[in-house]
C-alpha cells in the first residue's frame, strides 16, 4: 500500500487540498496518508479535515497523525514537505529589518534578504530530514513545496544527491490566466515554460498549433489586464516573454519597480487595479506577510468549517504520485538539478523544466535554446541562490553577506556597508533558527 | 499545414514507401487513431512499380480501417514533401545489390558479418552511401516543409542522425527503432510475465542500449532473468545477449545476431560461431526474403487478397498522435547527446526516453550509464563520428580510421587488410560514395 507522508501538515488549507487531490485519484484511494507537524493543535485540525474527506467519500484510505518526524518518514513512499521553519515570527523579521534599510519586499520568500534567510532557516531542517529518509525510507521520493524552492532544492542536491522534485503552482496558475486573457479553453492550450522557479518564461504558448503570443500582445493593451498584472506585462513588453508567479513577486526579483517606499506606494501600487486580487496587498511592502497573518487567524479555529474540494486542484503533487504508481506518463513543470538541461545556466543549479513522470520517476527534459536575455535575468537570481546554498552548507557567514550584496533589488538601494549591517542584524535576531552558524564550543 | 475545406489536414510523407510491408504497418498504426483519420498520405519512391504497389496497399489499408486517408503517389520527392508535417524516412540506398557488396567484399578478407546495417564495416558503408541522401532530403525539407518532423527509420541510425543534426541542425529530427520495446517483450517472455507487467529503464546508443533497470511488481527482475538464462531452451534463444549479460551485468537491446558483430567475442572464428549459433550472413538471407515478400505482396494486392492488420510497436504513429492531440507519451528515440548520457561523448547520437506531447519532443536527462555499459557504446560513437566526418568533410582517410576503430573488424584483420578492404569497397560502391571519399587518393592516414 502506498504511504504518503506530509511534513508540515499543519498548513491546513494546503494539506486539505493535496489530500483531497490524492483521494480523488482512483489508484491512490487506498493509500495511507501520514500527517506530521510539530504543532499538535494544527495537526488535529488537519487530521479532522482529511478524515472528513475520507469518510464523506466512503474511501478505504487510512489517515495517521504524529508529531514524531521519524515515525512519519518510516516506510514512506512519498514525502511531501510543506513546513515553514520559524513560522511567521521569523518571516516578520525577513520583511521588517530590510525595510528599515530601504529594501521594500512585497513577498520576500524567493530571493532578496527575505528569501536568503528563509533558505538559511529551511535548509538545515531539510538536510536533517534527508538523513532520516536515507535511514528510514531510502527509496522515497521527496516532493518539496517549501520556499525558497530553488535554494532549498539546490542545497538538497548538493549536500545529499537525494532524488527530489520541487513543486509550485505558478506555471499552472499563470498558464490558466493567459488562457483566460485570450479566451482559449484551458484544455486546448499547450505551452513550453522553462527557467527557474518563480522566474520561468513561457517560450511557447499555443492553442493546438497556433501561436497565441500575438493574442496575448493584443490582450495586454487592455486596462483591465494591465491592472491585473502590471509588472509581468511590463516585463513581457521589454523582455519578450511572459514570466511565471505574480506581479507582486516579480516586482522584487529585478531592480526596476520598488527602489523606495515612495516608488512602491505612489507609482507601483496604483497600477494594481484588480480589487479582488489582494493577497499581496497590491504590491505593498510586507503585503504577503500581512495576508499570512490574517489567514492564520482564520484557520487556527474550527477546521471543520472549511469545505471539501469537489475536484482535483492544479497542484502537481497528486498527479506525480498517481503517474508513478500507474505508469501512465504525465508532464509536469518540476524543479530539478540542472544537469545540462538548460546549458546556458550553471550546471547543477535548480531549474524549472518540463519533466516526464512515469513509473521510472522524475525524468527531466532538456532544452535546445533559451533566449540570452532570459538567461541573464535568471542569472541575477541564481547568483543569490548559489551564495545562499554555499552559506547554508558551509556555515560561512561571509557567503550570506555576498548573497544579499548580489541581490538585484538590495544592490539597487543599499550601499555595501548597509548590506553588511542589515545582514548582521538579521543573523543576530534569527540566531535560534540558524544552527549552521553557531560557533562550536561557544 | 495543408487545408482541405474548413478542416486542417495532416500530411505525412513516406520517403522510400516502396518498403511496402513497413509502409502498411506504419499506416495501420496511424490510421487506427480516429484523430488521424483523413490524413493525407504522400508516398514517394524512385521505383515506379514499388510506388504503385505502396499506393494500392495504402488505399486498401485506409479502406479496411474506414480511415478516409487521402493517398497520393509521388515519383517526385518534392511533391511529397511540400507542406508535410511529418516526413518518415525509410529508404534503403543501393538496395539488395549494395548490401551484397557490404557482405561479400569483407568476407573475401576473412571478415564475417551477420547484419552489417549499423556498426562495423557494413554499417560504415551503408552510412557513407546514405548520408548524401539524408542531407539532400533535409535540404528539401528546409525549403518545402521547414517545420516538419523528420522521423528517421533508416539505418545506420547513429551515423545518419549524427549527420543530420550536424549538417542540418534546424531540421526537427528523431531516429526511431523498435529494438527497445521488442527487447522488453523478449525479456518478459524469458521470465514468464506479460510485457505490460515489466517496467524498464533503458539508455545507450541505438542497437546497443542497456536495460539499466528491470522491475516486475516493484521487485528487481534481473535475478529472474539470470535464473531464466540457466534454462537451456531460453538460453538458446539469445545466446550472445545472455553471455553479454552474464559478463557485463545488464541486458542489451536489438538481438543476438546484431550484437555478435558489435563486440569482438563471438564472430572471429568458426569455433565461437558454432558455440554461440551466430548466423553469419543473416541479413543477406533476410534481404532475399524481403524481395520475395515484396513480390508476393504485390501479387496479393493485384489479386484482391487480404492482409492481416494489427498495431505494431513502432513509435512513429504515437509521436504523430501526441503532437496532434497533446496526449503525453514516453517513447525511446535517437537524438544528439546534449549532456543526456553523461558518460558518453557530447554530440554523439544516443537512445534515450523522450517526452512527447503537442509542444514537441523533449529528450530526458539520463545521467551516467554503468561504466562498463558506456564503454561498450563509446568505441562505436567514435566510428560513427569518423564516418560522418568522412562524408561531410570529404575525408577518405577518416573511412580507414573508422574501419580500424571498429571493434569486430580488427579482431580478424590487420591494418593493411582493413585499408585494402576499404579501398575495394569504395571502388565497388563507386558513384554511391560521397564526393571526397570517392575522389581522394587511397591510403590510410593521408589527408
Amino acid at each position: 500500500m502506498t504511504k504518503i507522508t506530509l511534513i508540515g501538515a499543519g498548513s491546513t488549507v494546503f494539506t486539505r487540498n493535496l489530500c483531497s487531490d490524492i483521494l480523488l485519484a482512483p489508484a491512490l484511494q487506498g493509500s495511507t496518508i501520514t500527517l506530521m507537524d510539530i504543532d499538535p493543535g494544527r495537526l488535529r485540525n488537519s487530521r479532522d479535515l482529511v478524515q472528513n474527506i475520507v469518510d464523506s467519500r466512503g474511501l478505504d484510505a487510512k489517515v495517521e497523525v504524529t508529531t514524531d518526524r521519524r515515525e512519519a518518514i518510516r516506510g514512506a513512499d512519498y514525502l511531501v514537505t510543506t513546513f515553514q521553519q520559524g513560522g511567521l515570527d521569523a518571516y516578520s523579521f525577513d520583511i521588517e529589518i530590510p525595510k528599515r534599510y530601504g529594501v521594500e519586499q512585497c513577498v520576500g520568500d524567493t530571493v532578496g534578504p527575505g528569501g536568503v534567510f528563509r533558505a538559511l532557516r529551511t535548509i538545515p531542517v531539510l538536510l536533517e530530514l534527508c538523513d532520516e529518509v536515507d535511514e528510514l525510507a531510502p527509496d522515497a521520493l521527496l516532493l518539496n513545496y517549501v520556499n525558497p524552492m530553488a535554494a532549498n532544492c539546490w542545497a538538497v542536491d548538493r549536500a545529499t544527491g537525494r532524488p527530489h522534485v520541487g513543486l509550485c503552482h505558478s506555471v499552472q496558475g499563470t498558464s490558466e490566466m493567459l488562457a483566460s486573457w485570450v479566451g482559449a479553453p484551458y484544455e486546448e492550450v499547450n505551452f513550453l515554460c522553462v527557467g527557474i522557479n518563480h522566474q520561468a518564461f513561457f517560450l511557447k504558448f499555443r492553442r493546438g498549433r497556433d501561436d497565441l503570443y500575438p493574442e496575448i500582445r493584443e490582450a495586454i493593451k487592455s486596462d483591465e489586464v494591465r491592472g491585473q498584472e502590471p509588472v509581468r506585462v511590463e516585463l513581457m513588453e521589454h523582455f519578450g516573454y511572459f514570466v511565471t508567479e505574480s506581479s507582486g513577486h516579480a516586482s522584487e526579483y529585478a531592480p526596476y519597480f520598488r527602489k523606495s517606499a515612495h516608488m512602491v506606494e505612489d507609482e507601483l501600487v496604483p497600477r494594481f487595479r484588480n480589487e479582488d486580487d489582494h493577497w499581496f496587498d497590491f504590491g505593498r511592502t510586507g503585503g504577503y506577510l500581512r495576508h499570512c497573518q490574517e489567514v492564520l487567524d482564520e484557520t487556527s479555529g474550527d477546521g471543520s468549517a472549511n469545505g471539501i474540494p469537489a475536484e482535483r486542484t492544479h497542484e502537481y503533487g497528486s498527479y506525480i504520485i498517481e503517474a508513478m504508481e500507474t505508469n501512465e506518463p504525465i508532464k509536469v513543470n518540476g524543479n530539478v538539478p540542472n544537469r545540462g538541461l538548460i546549458r546556458s545556466l550553471p550546471e547543477n543549479c535548480c531549474v524549472e523544466v518540463p519533466c516526464l513522470i512515469d513509473a521510472n520517476g522524475v525524468q527531466p527534459t532538456s532544452l535546445d535554446h533559451y533566449p540570452t536575455q532570459l538567461v541573464a535575468l535568471n542569472r541575477t537570481n541564481i547568483n543569490v541562490q548559489e551564495l545562499t546554498v554555499e552559506a547554508a552548507l558551509t556555515g560561512n557567514t561571509e557567503a550570506v553577506h555576498h548573497a544579499v550584496m548580489l541581490d538585484p533589488l538590495t544592490a539597487a538601494v543599499c550601499t555595501l556597508p548597509e548590506v553588511r549591517a542589515m545582514v548582521d542584524e538579521m543573523l543576530d535576531i534569527q540566531e535560534q533558527w540558524l544552527p549552521q552558524f553557531r560557533k562550536v564550543g561557544v | 499545414l495543408a487545408v482541405r475545406g474548413e478542416e486542417r489536414v495532416l500530411k505525412v510523407a513516406f520517403i522510400g514507401a516502396g518498403s511496402v510491408v513497413f509502409t502498411k504497418n506504419l499506416l495501420t498504426d496511424i490510421l487506427s487513431f480516429s484523430e488521424l483519420h483523413g490524413t493525407t498520405i504522400a508516398l514517394h519512391d524512385i521505383d515506379p512499380e514499388r510506388l504503385e504497389t505502396a499506393g494500392m496497399m495504402a488505399r486498401w489499408t485506409s479502406e479496411q480501417l474506414g480511415a478516409d486517408a487521402k493517398v497520393e503517389e509521388h515519383l517526385d520527392r518534392r511533391g511529397a514533401l511540400e507542406g508535410a508535417e511529418f516526413v518518415v524516412n525509410m529508404v534503403q540506398i543501393g538496395m539488395h545489390e549494395a548490401t551484397l557488396l557490404d557482405f561479400e567484399i569483407p568476407k573475401k578478407y576473412g571478415l564475417k558479418q551477420t547484419i552489417a546495417d549499423s556498426m562495423g564495416i557494413g554499417g560504415i558503408f551503408r552510412g557513407l552511401r546514405t548520408i548524401p541522401f539524408v542531407l539532400d532530403l533535409a535540404g528539401e525539407m528546409r525549403e518545402l516543409c521547414p517545420k516538419a518532423h523528420l522521423l528517421n527509420y533508416t539505418n545506420p541510425m547513429g551515423i545518419l542522425m549524427e549527420a543530420l543534426y550536424t549538417a542540418s541542425p534546424e531540421t526537427k529530427s528523431v531516429g526511431l527503432c523498435h529494438s527497445v520495446p521488442y527487447t522488453a517483450r523478449e525479456i518478459a517472455s524469458y521470465i514468464g510475465v506479460e510485457h505490460e507487467e515489466l517496467l524498464y529503464e533503458c539508455a545507450g546508443i541505438n542497437h546497443i542500449a542497456w536495460m539499466t533497470s528491470l522491475e516486475v511488481e516493484g521487485e528487481d527482475a534481473y535475478p529472474r532473468l539470470f535464473a531464466a538464462m540457466e534454462d537451456p531452451d531460453v538460453y538458446a534463444k539469445d545466446k550472445v545477449r545472455f553471455e553479454l549479460m552474464r559478463r557485463f551485468g545488464y541486458f542489451v537491446t536489438e538481438s543476438s545476431e546484431h550484437n555478435a558483430e558489435y563486440v569482438p567475442y563471438f564472430l572471429k572464428d568458426d569455433g565461437l560461431i558454432e558455440l554461440y549459433d551466430v548466423p553469419v550472413d543473416e541479413y543477406v538471407r533476410r534481404s532475399e526474403e524481403n524481395l520475395l515478400q515484396y513480390a508476393e505482396t504485390r501479387r496479393k494486392l493485384l489479386a484482391g487478397e487480404d492482409f492481416s492488420l494489427g498495431r505494431s510497436v513502432e513509435y512513429g504513429s504515437l509521436i504523430m498522435h501526441s503532437l496532434v492531440t497533446g496526449e503525453t507519451r514516453a517513447i525511446y528515440g535517437n537524438v544528439e547527446n546534449t549532456g543526456l548520457v553523461t558518460n558518453l561523448p557530447e554530440g554523439c547520437c544516443v537512445e534515450v526516453p523522450i517526452l512527447v506531447d503537442d509542444t514537441g519532443l523533449r529528450p530526458c536527462h539520463v545521467g551516467d550509464l554503468p561504466p562498463q555499459c558506456a564503454a561498450t557504446c563509446a568505441p562505436h560513437t567514435a566510428v560513427q563520428n569518423l564516418t560522418v566526418r568522412a562524408a561531410l568533410e570529404g575525408r577518405r582517410d577518416h573511412v580507414y580510421h573508422a574501419a580500424m576503430l571498429d571493434r569486430h573488424g580488427p579482431s580478424v584483420l590487420s591494418l593493411d587488410e582493413i585499408a585494402e578492404m576499404v579501398d575495394e569497397l569504395i571502388e565497388a560502391h563507386g558513384e554511391a560514395m560521397p564526393e571526397g571519399v570517392r575522389t581522394s587518393g587511397a591510403g590510410a592516414g593521408r589527408v
